[in-house]
């Protein structure tokens, strides 16, 4: 008996020797998934940590933080001084400037007294120890070098400071990016207030403190730092799974690839399998060998994919960090170090999946006498495992609709994740009925020669086809219901910013279009408001708070001004409430606030010491933590007076925006303010969510790819299955361009199948995408619009794509050894 | 006719034609007999025009073969050979009708259904025109196979031992079959076999040994 050993050097090293693209390309499949994933792993990983990292490196051992909106008085610091007797605390204060069109994060410390909270290391390793004049900012940053002067803009006001040093750390971390830190003293007389204190107290006192200091100050909100953290680990989970999700696609296909190759191999291999059986091997060392042989494609190819994994990664880190930056901080733009996990995690999902993908092959491979659908001359068709397949594809069927079903009653969003598996399920047992249906159609439509061998080929290798089609079908669904949520979630944001955005220009004093940052002074409103251009201005103030345990975005404006002129898309309530918001001391929230907190029209949301009635349920995109929108007035009434962060300019019938900015620019010169007309706001938005999704579109290109080698593989694999055929063919007459036609006919075939599913999966599987799991994982409506334009250039490309692919086995077909194949003597 | 001259065919080291000559009349049923490995098949293929002809001369009713190689001659296969298989290769999700019209529309001809009709009454199968090959038995196969073979209306019909996978009846079915089409239609026919009983069935019997033919 030989051992499996013995079997796997016999079966697997000799074969490969010979046939050396056979282990090239599965070690290429397995290499190109294991890229992809870990790339993904990597980035999202680093993402998350570099965000942690910011959080821990400006918090230093503080694990406790209070911010006030407004901040607090310098004076109202002594009422905190009770924290002495079980901790430490520090004020500090948080706000942003901008120099050269790039937005900075000030972050004032003092740095005499903070030392026990953090501690700030320059490039020669010492701590600041005495307060200066300047400011410190992180050695990479591009402000300048130390010495240098750098003009600041805080609250449209500019301000001279020098640089005094480079911080190489803090806390023993690195600084965030886009950081300038300066001595309280620097920056007290120009934010007039401290944003809050970083708190240090024994943990088992964490509680108490927390609950004391929330009497004492109920409007502040008092975060541990878990809390905090918490809320970064929500903000990224978004995008984490949208990256997962197509890294799942990528290793599936791989898997596919490598699937197909062996398959092919094993029939190769018939021969050699059979004799082995007949020297006395067990079956059983058979299907090891040939695991084994899946395994050590995906160690090897894993090696491969691990580095390809990690320099794709580092590219895209780069795309990725720009986009989070933006909105969060990072402390490192380059992917500067790995996570270990993430590295094997990815490495041994590749050698999982391509040891799965290998397990067919094998027990077909081990079948004594070699498996039925590997002997010459046995159709794979039957009619019993059609109607199988029929049974449980109608199963998966409404199964599907029964989570939809349970999404709504529970409002959960794992039953969106169920109707997802169980769709993937339902197009794979679908893919015979569908493939013999149209093979069926086009005998009935046509009689031609290429139409007559294309669907008996189909039909005799109904099996291998039809999981082809399956692994195709996933590729296009997914992809497809991806691009569907992607645009329609682009048009829903289109339409919101189109209605929201009515104001002819928009003002803030920071030149970042993702963050309004900084107010705007007081004496600009005035130049504003007499402008003789301007018809009238309306100001926006915003701020968080926690409402029911939930950051909640506030923001004010003058509501009976705004609403007159931005009507809004109502999800509840009456329209004519949004302009009497201040008449009826009401609210108008988001919809996402209503899904969160389970309010709508009629009910009374709570802030403070005050009760509000919610007039209207509005749909809003501006944020995922849910948006509630009062007018100026009940917000002065809850945070006291806050100069705008962002004013809305409505000019005079018959004035054009373009000569009203420059207008405007020139009364606002002695200030910073970024001036944006209505269009530009709109494109830069669009611009910023098109940036984030630029990810999801490179990975459906590199699908679209594996899916072209799944086609050409499997092609080759029924050719090579089919020699004899082919020599038949050629022997009663059949040209070369004879048989590229059949071979393209059935790749028509294979795509055509694919394709036809791939439209209903990608239906159901965006319907799931948009109507159940952004639905209960956000709380927001995405109106669904199919961009048909670009699904049926999608379809038209892998029509194109089945083409190609037939072109490739032809090679094969040309080299046919005639009378030796027409015999039967191989295979 | 068929005209053969010094014929050599080589596959690397072994030579399985070493000047082969003979020359067959036009509707001749020609039986090719020699053991195996004596080249009577080396030289059915070079007739059928699927291998080349490495040197001499070979010419079938005035279409030269020699000097061309194998993706030149699919002219020459369509309008002047068919070929009957030991092993019958039919396609096995085709019916019996769809094998025998294959060639009709892999070569862009037009189907005649009375002429197709007509092989299948020939040949024997008219109730079974429907059926697919695994639902025949071996015999109805090769009877098939015939009818394929005649559908393009060839010049010469090669069979390379075509009862080789029947038992001795069914075998005789077949060449009795081989004949009257022979007879009928006047087709040329060359069937190498090894069988003294299969050989019987021919005009003439052409024996071959180490490559070349005894005359």
């Amino acid at each position: 008996m030989m051992s499996v050993f013995q079997v796997f050097k016999v079966l697997t090293f000799h074969y490969y020797r010979r046939f050396k693209l056979r282990w090239i390309l599965c070690t290429a499949g397995v290499a190109i998934g294991v890229a992809v994933a870990t790339s993904i792993n990597l980035t999202s990983d680093r993402a998350v940590y570099s965000f942690s990292e910011t959080l821990e490196s400006v918090t230093g051992t503080a694990n406790l933080q209070l911010t006030a909106d407004p901040g607090l008085s310098p004076d109202s610091l002594w009422s905190a001084s009770w924290i002495w007797k079980v901790g430490y605390y520090s004020p500090f204060i948080q706000t942003a400037g901008t120099s050269k069109g790039k937005t900075y994060r000030l972050y004032g410390f003092d740095f005499v007294g903070d030392r026990r909270i953090r501690q700030l290391q320059t490039l020669q390793n010492d701590s600041i120890k005495t307060s200066v004049n300047g400011v410190f900012i992180p050695v990479d940053s591009p402000l300048g070098n130390e010495g240098d002067t750098v003009t600041i803009v805080i609250n449209a006001v500019r301000y001279q400071l020098i640089i005094a040093g480079k911080v190489s750390a803090i806390s023993g971390k690195l600084p965030p990016r886009n950081a300038i830190f300066a001595d309280l003293s620097l920056l007290l007389p120009i934010t007039k207030t401290v944003s809050g204190l970083d708190i240090s107290v024994p943990a088992d006192s964490l509680d108490s403190v927390k609950n004391k200091l929330q009497l004492q100050f109920p409007t502040a909100r008092i975060e541990t730092l878990n809390e905090r953290k918490q809320t970064t680990a929500e903000l990224f989970s978004a995008f984490r799974m949208n990256l997962q999700a197509l890294g799942l696609i990528a290793l599936l296909v791989s898997a596919y690839l490598v699937y197909n190759t062996l398959f092919l191999s094993v029939i190769q291999r018939r021969q050699t399998i059979n004799l082995l059986l007949s020297l006395g091997s067990h079956r059983r060392s058979i299907f090891i060998a040939l695991l084994v042989e899946g395994a050590f494609f995906g160690t090897i190819g894993g090696l491969f994919g691990l580095a390809a994994g990690i320099l794709l990664a580092s590219l895209t880190y780069s795309e990725v960090s720009q986009t989070l930056t933006a909105v969060f901080q990072l402390s490192d733009s380059q992917l500067s170090s790995f996570s270990w996990m993430a590295l094997a995690g990815s490495y041994l999902t590749g050698i999982i999946f391509a040891t799965l993908a290998a397990w067919y092959p094998a027990w077909l491979g081990s079948g004594t006498p070699i498996s039925r659908s590997l002997k010459r001359g046995q159709s794979e068709f039957s009619s019993a495992r059609l109607k199988k397949s029929v049974i449980i594809g109608v199963s998966a069927l409404l199964l599907v609709l029964f989570s939809v079903w349970m999404a709504s009653v529970a409002e959960n969003p794992l039953w969106g994740y169920a109707g997802v598996t169980f769709s993937i399920l339902m197009l794979s047992f679908l893919a015979p009925p569908v493939l013999i249906l149209l093979t069926s159609l086009l005998k009935k439509l046509s009689s031609a020669g290429e139409i007559l061998l294309a669907t008996s080929s189909v039909k005799e290798h109904m099996v291998k086809v039809s999981i082809a089609v399956a692994a195709l079908t996933m590729t296009l669904s997914m992809a497809g219901a991806v691009g569907i949520m992607v645009h329609s979630f682009r048009t829903t944001l289109d339409d919101w910013l189109t209605r929201s955005i009515v104001a002819d220009i928009y003002l803030k004093s920071s030149s970042d279009p993702t963050q309004l940052v900084g107010t705007i002074n007081p004496d600009v409103m005035a130049i504003l408001r007499n402008h003789p251009m301007t018809e009238n201005v309306i100001t926006l103030r915003t701020t968080q708070i926690k409402i029911d345990g939930l950051l909640t975005d506030i923001g004010a404006n003058e509501t009976s001004v705004y609403f007159k002129a931005s009507p809004a898309d109502l999800v509840a309530g009456n329209p004519e409430n949004l302009g009497l918001l201040q008449k009826k001391g009401g609210v108008a929230v988001s919809e996402v606030f209503a899904n969160k907190h389970h309010l709508t029209a009629g009910d009374t949301v709570h802030i403070r010491q005050y009760a509000y009635p919610i007039l209207a349920v509005y749909r809003n995109y501006s944020s995922d933590r849910g948006f509630l929108l009062m007018d100026t007035l009940q917000f002065s009434q809850l945070f006291g007076y806050k100069d705008p962060t962002a004013a809305a300019v409505f000019l005079k019938p018959g004035i054009s925006s373009d000569s009203a900015l420059l207008s405007l620019r020139d009364s606002l010169k002695n200030f910073e303010m970024d001036l944006s007309v209505n269009k530009d706001i709109r494109e830069n938005a669009l611009a910023i969510f098109d940036q984030t999704f630029r990810m999801t579109r490179i990975l459906q290109l590199i699908s679209f790819f594996i899916a072209l080698l799944a086609v050409i593989t499997t092609l080759s694999s029924i050719i090579l299955e089919r020699r004899k055929d082919f020599a038949t063919l050629v022997s009663l007459g059949s040209s070369t361009f004879g048989m590229y036609r059949s071979l393209a006919m059935e790749s028509l075939i294979l795509t055509g199948t694919s394709l036809i599913l791939a439209a209903a999966g990608s239906a159901v599987l965006s319907a799931l995408l948009i109507q159940v799991i952004n639905r209960y994982s956000f709380g927001w409506t995405i109106v669904t619009d199919i961009p048909f334009g670009e699904l049926a250039f999608t379809g038209v490309v892998m029509i194109l794509v089945s083409l190609i692919a037939a072109a490739f086995p032809m090679k094969m077909i040309k080299k046919l050894n005639l009378p030796e194949n027409l015999k039967g003597t191989i295979g | 006719m068929i005209q053969a001259t010094n014929l050599i065919k080589t596959y690397g080291s072994y030579t399985a034609l070493s000047g082969a000559s003979c020359s067959i009349p036009a509707g001749e049923f020609l039986a090719i007999m020699g053991e195996s490995g004596s080249g009577k098949s080396t030289f059915l293929n070079l007739i059928s025009g699927i291998d080349t002809v490495d040197s001499g001369s070979l010419s079938v009713f005035g279409n030269q073969l020699d000097g061309k190689p194998v993706n030149d001659l699919h002219e020459y296969r369509r309008n002047f050979v068919s070929i009957i298989f030991q092993d019958f290769n039919l396609l096995p999700t085709l019916t019996a009708w769809e094998n025998v019209i294959l060639p009709l529309k892999l070569q862009g001809k037009p189907v005649d259904p009375a002429w197709i009709s007509f092989l299948f009454e020939e040949v024997g199968l008219t109730s079974r025109q429907h059926k697919l090959p695994e639902t025949l038995s071996g015999g109805e196969n090769q009877r098939v196979a015939i009818a394929r073979a005649l559908a393009v209306k060839p010049k010469v019909l090669v069979a390379d031992e075509p009862t080789g996978s029947l038992d001795s009846r069914t075998g005789r079915e077949v060449l009795d079959l081989l004949r009257t089409v022979n007879w009928d239609l006047k087709v040329t026919i060359l069937m190498a076999t090894h069988s003294k009983t299969a050989s019987e069935f021919a005009d003439r019997i052409l024996r071959i040994e180490d490559g070349r033919f005894l005359q």
